[in-house]
């Protein structure tokens, strides 16, 4: 049961149902048995991993709220007692247990996560080191739907229960429900607990419009995901594929083509499960905010995927750049490259770290920390050329608002977050780097496109237009989202005649060009694989 | 009203619109076929228990039986129900399927689809796309996707095809849009039909050898006739000429023997093919079916069949079957356009007077000179011309074996039939379909080069 099948249309229809029929107290349930239903349809037994996580980090946060609120009790009782000294060093003590329950709960968490996704990726490094017929065996491992996105989630809930950032759940099985619920576990987004849970557990009123805008929202995802991305997909893949046979301004529209094929199947995909929530009268985080507006490689980490950059931010970013040890270095780093370098390196590693992870988080290859890599490189080298730049414009008379050089930001922007796809999309890093290297060493032998390479490419002519005409739409409607403009808002208050018939239009639209049926697979979004 | 009830009949009054919506994508999108479309659209539009006979088969029905033909001659009402490629286990289904509006008609059933095994993903569509929803059709689905081994979570495409044929947007035109039978009464038009002819002698066999039939289809044979005779149904057999290897003729006469031993009548047109008078060598398109030349003879050699065996009623001119005399004028009519004028009077034919062999055709000082050889008993011949981009046109007749049309354009092909005369009429006998000259040359003047080119070059 995918997300794009009628299966799963009949699914939330049918779950819908139950959730507004059955007493409201009892809602949350409901999205319980719903969402281990649906975990169990795609991962089977697996579901007993989810299950063990859920309850291990629930135990785990109970342990630590426990501990500080029993320190926080004895600190009362004995409040009289104690001098001030005395009090520091228990309040210390306490944040030790604290943090060795934390640790224990991350350390199984993560560890349970990097044995099922990355143990083969080390056995894998470590046989490259090992004497031939000393190899370590891989293993067969099936990963549980989701893991990377809800072991991010379970840890982040534990750093905030660690942090007293909010009291732990008391219902284990309403925790369970906020690490399980299924709308969001096959791709995210990644929500606090604060963000997401208090809506889970609350009682929801049924309300015909906000169920219109959740049809309209998901709507929207599933033209952004089968019209757009699944139709460039097939050029794609065929150059990807057979990359030697292209020349560089080829791989230069293959990698373009990647870049939007990503964004309408990742933002497409977000825009169901946030549909789907809406019905519900859940609302989701918000994970994409049009990231090709985006006019450096930094606001593109704060506009993509927005809940793992804060979660990379809050969780690694924060820790390390103000831990002791990088504040050493960074002391350090003062002596000898000066006050400039020395005040940014601290910021700068762990921006370096923070982007290796995002990489690593993507799957266990060396090509997705490359990946990782290129965007922390373009972001740590804007910073560090940002004043030379700055020369420059001023030099040449631009102005930073001018819509000309806004529009070259966006576009060098989008170039550079493409071509760094290269990494992700291709099969190795090294057809990666050949790829890179063929796209300047042999740019344009050939004319762009010819029938021959339309056809090579699994293009139809009708296929090409639907294609320009529905990313302009995208285009459009992220424009208008850009400027706050919500055009399912506008429709809404849109007499019925005239809404029914932009409702039918919008399906027509979308049971003609959409990619589905025999001969289509438009089964998996590409980050489900991660 | 309150206003979550307002909100769900609206809601309700949403989803009927879709359904309709969904129900005109399926009218546009999947009856792209338009030969299918016609025989089934033409047979469900049949009054209830009007047809004598339902001819039920593959491609091995609509290029040799054409009904407003048999109509013409005998008056009988027998409507095709064919399919290409129906796999042999279809069978069944269309019976249950013809019986439900015509329960006591003569089921025709041909035999030539049971030696085929394989069923594709199209074979399954042709049926399923343009049946009408009921328990039968999705029996036929399941039993056909259960021989091809799909998997029920990839049947949905059956049942709303929509689903497969959407992405052909661009392919639509204004067919699609607006459609209706054309009341020929499932009668073949398809270009193939009309214009094909292709010499299959070089792969006629003939044989009284028997060979065991295909495994997978010899059961489904065996549980047709069993739903036959439990039915207790009125059935009839036909196994349809074909040139095909000896080995696939020997396997028929296995299936004729099969049908026969349950006391069911067959014609196995391969042991009787000259009663039929069809010549392999120009009434084919291809060594699998009949061109319109072809199905002339072989409607007249079952609607013969028919009504020496059976008592049907001679319906012609009764106000109910206004239809069918209408489809049979029709249908002449197009016809008429690729065969000469007498081809299709059966009563005007005498198959007996053989075609004679061109021996000549040369064009020199904007004359054509055509000879021929003598067909033995023939009276005289009647002389007929095609010219580019018209129609077989009579010039007159002769009893020499020459012609010289004086007034002839270089693009010409010319074709001669011999004749006898009953009294005052002319029976027409065998003749060359695509006759000698520029614009088609026949076998027999191939076999004299030189006189044709000579004919193109001057």
């Amino acid at each position: 049961m995918t997300l794009v099948s009628i299966s799963f249309l009949i699914f939330i229809f049918l779950t819908a149902l139950c959730y507004f029929t059955v007493p409201r107290k009892s809602q949350w349930i409901v999205l319980l048995i719903a969402s281990y239903l649906f975990f169990f349809s795609h991962s089977h037994w697996l579901v007993l991993i989810l299950m063990g996580t859920s309850l291990f980090t629930y135990f785990v946060a109970r342990c630590i709220h426990a501990i500080g609120q029993k320190g926080k009790a004895h600190l009362a009782e004995r409040a009289s007692e104690l001098n001030s000294s005395e009090k520091k060093a228990f309040k210390a003590q306490t944040k030790r247990r604290m943090k060795r329950v934390l640790m224990l709960g991350v350390g199984l968490d993560l560890g349970i996560l990097l044995f099922l996704k990355y143990c083969n990726f080390f056995t894998g490094s470590i046989n490259h080191i090992l004497p031939s017929g000393f190899e370590i065996p891989s293993l067969k491992l099936i990963l549980p739907l989701g893991i990377s996105f809800y072991t991010l989630q379970a840890i982040a809930y534990l750093v905030d229960i660690y942090r007293e950032k909010y009291a732990p759940d008391r219902n284990p099985f309403q925790f369970m429900l906020f690490m399980a619920y299924f709308p969001q576990i096959l791709q995210g987004p990644i929500p606090r607990h604060n963000q997401l849970a208090h809506q889970l557990y609350s009682e929801h009123t049924y309300d015909g419009n906000r169920c219109v805008q959740g049809l309209m929202l998901m709507a929207w995802g599933y033209f952004k995901k089968m019209v757009i991305a699944d139709r460039i997909a097939a050029p794609v893949n065929a150059i990807f594929g057979n990359n030697l046979e292209y020349t560089g301004i080829m791989i230069f529209c293959a990698a373009i083509g990647y870049g939007i094929q990503v964004y309408a199947d990742f933002s497409g995909g977000m825009d169901v499960v946030r549909g789907i929530s809406q019905i519900f009268g859940i609302e989701l985080v918000l994970n994409f905010r049009q990231p090709y507006f985006s006019r450096s490689i930094e606001e593109f980490w704060r506009r993509w995927h927005i809940t793992l950059g804060s979660w990379m931010l809050d969780y690694v970013f924060y820790p390390l750049s103000l831990s002791k040890t990088f504040s050493h270095m960074g002391k350090a780093a003062m002596k000898t490259f000066g006050k400039y370098i020395g005040k940014r390196l601290p910021a700068f590693a762990a921006m370096f770290i923070v982007y290796f992870l995002v990489g690593f988080w993507h799957g266990p290859d060396m090509k997705y920390i490359v990946y990782g890599l290129w965007n922390g490189l373009f972001i740590v080298s804007g910073i560090l050329l940002e004043t030379p730049y700055q020369k420059i414009r001023t030099r040449l008379h631009i102005r930073d608002e001018a819509a000309g050089w806004r529009i070259f930001q966006m576009i060098r922007t989008f170039c550079i977050c493409s071509i760094g796809r290269l990494f992700s999309r291709a099969d190795s890093l090294s057809t990666a780097w050949q790829m890179l290297c063929r796209m300047f060493r042999n740019f344009a032998d050939t004319p762009i496109l010819t029938m021959d390479t339309a056809l090579s490419l699994n293009l139809s002519i009708a296929d090409g237009i639907t294609l320009v005409i529905a990313i302009l739409t995208l285009l459009a409607m992220d424009y208008l989202h850009e400027r706050d403009f919500h055009l399912r808002e506008i429709v809404l208050r849109k007499p019925l005649v005239l809404r029914w018939i932009i409702y039918y239009a919008v399906i027509a639209i979308l049971l003609i060009f959409s990619t589905y049926g025999p001969g289509y697979d438009s089964a998996s979004f590409i980050y489900e694989q991660f | 009203m309150n206003r979550r009830i307002k909100w769900w009949i609206k809601a309700l009054c949403f989803v009927l619109g879709l359904v309709v919506m969904l129900a005109l994508f399926q009218h546009v999108f999947v009856y792209n076929d338009f030969r299918i479309y016609q025989t089934f659209s033409s047979f469900y539009a049949e009054k209830e228990d009007s047809l004598d006979a339902v001819y039920i088969g593959a491609s091995n029905v609509y290029p040799y039986y054409e009904a407003p033909l048999v109509w013409k001659d005998y008056g009988i009402a027998v409507h095709p129900l064919s399919v290409a490629a129906l796999p042999a286990a279809a069978v069944k289904p269309m019976i249950i399927e013809a019986r439900k509006t015509q329960p006591n008609a003569l089921f025709i059933i041909n035999l030539n689809n049971f030696n085929d095994e394989t069923i594709s993903l199209s074979h399954i569509h042709y049926l399923a796309d343009y049946m009408p929803f009921s328990r039968n059709k999705i029996d036929l689905i399941n039993t056909l996707c259960d021989q091809r081994g799909i998997a029920p979570k990839d049947r949905l495409e059956f049942y709303l095809p929509f689903i497969r044929y959407h992405s052909s947007w661009d392919e639509l035109k204004l067919y699609n849009f607006y459609r209706r039978p054309n009341g020929l009464k499932g009668a073949s038009t398809y270009n193939l039909f009309l214009t094909g002819v292709e010499d299959v002698t070089y792969r006629l066999n003939f044989t009284d050898e028997r060979k065991p039939m295909p495994d997978v289809t010899h059961p489904i044979l065996e549980d047709l006739l069993n739903y036959c005779q439990k039915e207790d149904l009125n059935v009839l057999f036909v196994i349809a000429p074909q040139a095909l290897s000896a080995d696939d003729i020997a396997k028929f006469n296995t299936m004729a023997d099969i049908v026969a031993s349950q006391g069911y009548p067959v014609i196995n047109a391969m042991e009787c093919i000259e009663d039929t008078g069809l010549d392999f060598s120009q009434d084919f398109y291809n060594g699998r079916h009949a061109n319109i030349h072809g199905a002339i003879k072989f409607s007249h050699f079952i609607g013969q069949y028919l009504s020496e065996h059976y008592d049907f009623e001679d319906k012609r001119g009764l106000l109910e079957y206004a239809s069918w005399d209408e489809a049979a004028t029709r249908y002449i009519d197009i016809i008429d356009d690729y065969c000469l004028d007498f081809e299709w009077m059966m009563d005007r034919r005498c198959f007996e007077l053989e075609k004679p062999a061109f021996m000549q055709a040369q064009f020199i000082d904007d004359q054509w000179h055509i000879e021929w050889t003598n067909s033995e008993n023939a009276s005289g011949y009647a002389i007929y011309r095609l010219q580019d981009g018209g129609t077989w046109e009579c010039l007159g007749t002769t009893e020499s074996c020459t012609y010289t049309d004086l007034s002839a354009d270089r693009h010409c092909t010319y074709t001669v039939v011999p004749y006898v005369l009953n009294g005052e009429s002319m029976s027409y006998g065998q003749y060359h379909v695509q006759g000698v000259g520029s614009l088609r040359s026949s076998t027999d003047v191939s076999l004299n080069p030189d006189n044709t080119s000579g004919a193109d070059d001057s």
